[in-house]
């Protein structure tokens, strides 16, 4: 978990404002590109709405 | 990627329109007279990456302190007296004979402003957004950092409130060195990850 933080969909539509964990998440670039490198990783920030369970 | 001004421009519309946004502020009151100037002097002529470097020699020459920065990067960077917008949540990530990291922002261009002052132009080129996460391997091959087929790289992407910072590895030969000069070898695209010391 990288911390807990505002969420920017939400921050941009107005004054309301919601706190949510967010999470660096990694990704196989074999998985992502269909010519993905092995060896490569992608890490991507994302808040807890973004993510569903897999 | 652009060349980074070596040749002025013309005024684009896009600048013409900041232009006009920044006087109208400054007129009806809701940014102060020189705030931007201001601004834009601090990080052109005290903040830059000169203070990252300042960061790696020094993880570089103290074990210690190398283990606080990968632990808590924003308290450990603090230490040396640097923070601020766009460093709040620092994460310190390091190179190893057998990984590399390279930082991007695929949104925008987040950036670890306190250590590296602002984004040079490239980073915030859709080109560098797009192909570091889809071919970096060819991608640092082209801005010069090629790396062995097998090692393993990891891509950062700013895409919240974090901000990464790439400690290079240590080159050989520099045993001797004091702090002082270790931070003369550090450039702002090692600590991007673009490069290597």
């Amino acid at each position: 978990m990288d911390g807990i933080y505002s969420v920017p969909d939400i921050e941009a539509h107005g004054t309301a404002r919601r706190q949510e964990p967010a999470y660096s998440v990694r990704f196989d670039a074999a998985e992502l590109w269909h010519d993905g490198q092995r060896g490569v990783w992608v890490h991507v920030d994302l808040w807890d709405s973004y993510l569903e369970p897999a | 990627m652009s060349a980074e001004g070596h040749h002025p421009a013309p005024v684009s519309p896009v600048e013409r329109r900041v232009a006009a946004l920044q006087a109208l502020l400054t007129e009806r009151g809701l940014v102060p007279e020189g705030y931007v100037e201001e601004i834009t002097r601090r990080y052109e002529s005290e903040i830059g990456p000169m203070n990252g470097a300042k960061v790696v020699a020094r993880a570089w020459a103290d074990p210690r302190y190398r283990e606080r920065l990968l632990t808590d990067g924003t308290a450990a960077i603090a230490e040396l007296g640097f923070g601020g917008p766009e460093g709040e949540h620092m994460v310190v990530v390091e190179n190893t004979p057998a990984v590399h990291n390279v930082i991007v922002c695929t949104l925008c261009s987040c950036y670890p402003w306190p250590v590296l002052g602002l984004p040079p132009a490239w980073y915030k080129d859709p080109p560098y957004r797009a192909r570091m996460v889809r071919e970096p391997q060819a991608l640092l091959a082209e801005m010069g950092c090629p790396l062995p087929e097998e090692a393993e790289i990891r891509v950062w992407d700013s895409s919240a409130e974090v901000r990464y910072l790439v400690l290079p590895q240590r080159p050989p030969g520099t045993e001797g060195m004091t702090e002082a000069e270790l931070a003369g070898l550090v450039t702002r695209d090692s600590m991007i990850g673009v490069a290597l010391p």
